[in-house]
């Protein structure tokens, strides 16, 4: 088998799984909205031509009514899931351990925790950073809350980290060296690789002075399926490297 | 090829969901995205008719905007829509999380150990099965550029799946614990 062959058995759902996700109903809403919504279809369409390199991309402008939500985003190519490993989130013998959020859905935490009793750490919490005594930071999460929270316990313990609490790339940053770079397992390991979301959650490694200079590592967690603002297990989890600024650093 | 923009529109929507939805999908990390997505390519793809390669040269076009759809979103440009409502809550209905198929951990560890970019050129090649030709009209590059992105991948691919054989030990994570 071609290795095209064996990257087209991660794809997470082939076109036919995809349409069977979707009813014809829901299809011919979409088109009766997109053709009512600019039916004098504009002769300059401010978006760019896929066929034209080396335009910079634009939102396009719409007389659309749009929803003030988040700009949620993906980048799911990069998307590898890392299924859970079961633990109970007990810290290591070096005793330092952090918890994120409680589980409840929809629900904001708030500042994490640092428990310093392996008890304190039993709870079933959102999310756990237990650093080891060889310098690298386990990461569990089981639900994907408080991703701010988990970013600033990471960099807390000296990982140049960005957390988004999806797969988008956070607004103000750019890929490192322009995506020209292995991820390796110098930086993240995970425990499993398989590619997709698990349902009950995510564990892996983050090794803080691996981290490329000059490089912010991000770590994306999506969400598996669940509305926005509704808090669920992590779905799939995407890392890559982003170029260090100071506009990036704060996003 | 149709005069009729409407009807234009409708053929290129009835033979090309499917492909939009699948690729959305693949590659978003929820349904909302998804469904922003699929609407805001339909979209655009309506707004710009006129401009869309008849017969199966549609495919990659659409991909190419698509795509670019996606890169508002990773930088934060883009807003949710409030097409497609129905559309989005039968995606969030049905969340993806089949289990993985055996024998994969290792080709993952490979592909995740590639930079964006190859990643991306490799799964329009082995996800929606495009030669580089179509690649090319996807990313706006030349086709000769594809080509050389796609070989260049593909043997970066084979290094980290190489390497897979003898770095990849997950012992160690339980090792650290």
């Amino acid at each position: 088998m071609n290795d095209d062959a064996l990257l087209s058995r991660l794809a997470p759902v082939t076109d036919e799984q995809a349409a069977a996700m979707v009813s014809r109903q829901a299809l011919g809403e979409l088109a009766e909205e997109i053709i009512g919504s600019s039916p004098d279809r504009p002769s300059a369409v401010p978006t760019d031509r896929p066929d034209r390199p080396g335009r910079p991309a634009r939102s396009s402008r719409r007389k659309l009514t749009w929803a003030a939500a988040s700009t949620l985003a993906a980048a799911a190519a990069v998307a590898v899931a890392v299924s859970v490993i079961a633990t109970d989130g007990q810290p290591t013998r070096s005793g330092k351990t952090a918890s994120g959020g409680s589980t409840a859905a929809g629900t904001a935490t708030g500042p994490a925790q640092r428990p310093t009793s392996a008890s304190a750490s039993t709870t079933l919490t959102a999310w756990t950073v237990t650093e080891n005594r060889d310098g690298t930071l386990k990461v569990t999460i089981r639900e994907m809350d408080n991703a701010s929270g988990l970013q600033a316990t990471l960099r807390a313990d000296g990982a140049r980290v960005v957390v988004t609490a999806s797969l988008a790339w956070p607004a103000g940053c750019v890929e490192w060296r322009a995506g020209d770079y292995r991820m390796g397992d110098q930086v993240v390991q995970s425990e499993n690789r398989t590619g997709l979301p698990s349902a009950d959650g995510t564990e892996f490694l983050i090794k803080p002075s691996a981290i490329p200079a000059g490089a912010l590592l991000w770590v994306g967690i999506g969400q598996t399926g669940k509305p926005g603002g509704v808090v669920g297990p992590p779905g799939p989890t995407g890392f890559g490297y982003l170029t260090a600024s100071k506009a990036c650093a704060g996003s | 090829m149709t005069d009729d923009p409407r009807r234009r529109f409708e053929q290129v929507y009835a033979v090309h969901h499917a492909a939009i939805v699948g690729y959305a999908l693949r590659r978003a990390g929820n349904a909302d995205d998804a469904a922003d997505v699929i609407a805001e390519t339909f979209l655009t793809a309506w707004r710009r008719i006129d401009d869309i390669p008849a017969g199966e040269a549609a495919r990659p076009w659409l991909y190419g905007v698509a795509r670019r759809v996606l890169a508002n979103q990773r930088r934060g440009e883009q807003r949710r829509t409030a097409l497609g409502e129905r559309l989005r809550s039968e995606l969030a209905a049905d969340p993806y999380d089949r289990e993985p198929p055996p024998g994969l951990d290792r080709v993952a560890v490979a592909f995740t150990r590639l930079g964006h970019t190859d990643r991306e050129i490799l799964t329009l090649a082995a996800w929606e099965g495009l030669d580089a030709g179509q690649i090319a009209v996807v990313l706006g590059c030349s086709r000769n550029a594809a080509r050389i992105r796609l070989h260049r991948a593909r043997r970066r691919l084979a290094t980290a799946l190489d390497d897979t054989r003898t770095a990849f030990a997950p012992e160690l994570i339980r090792g650290n614990s």
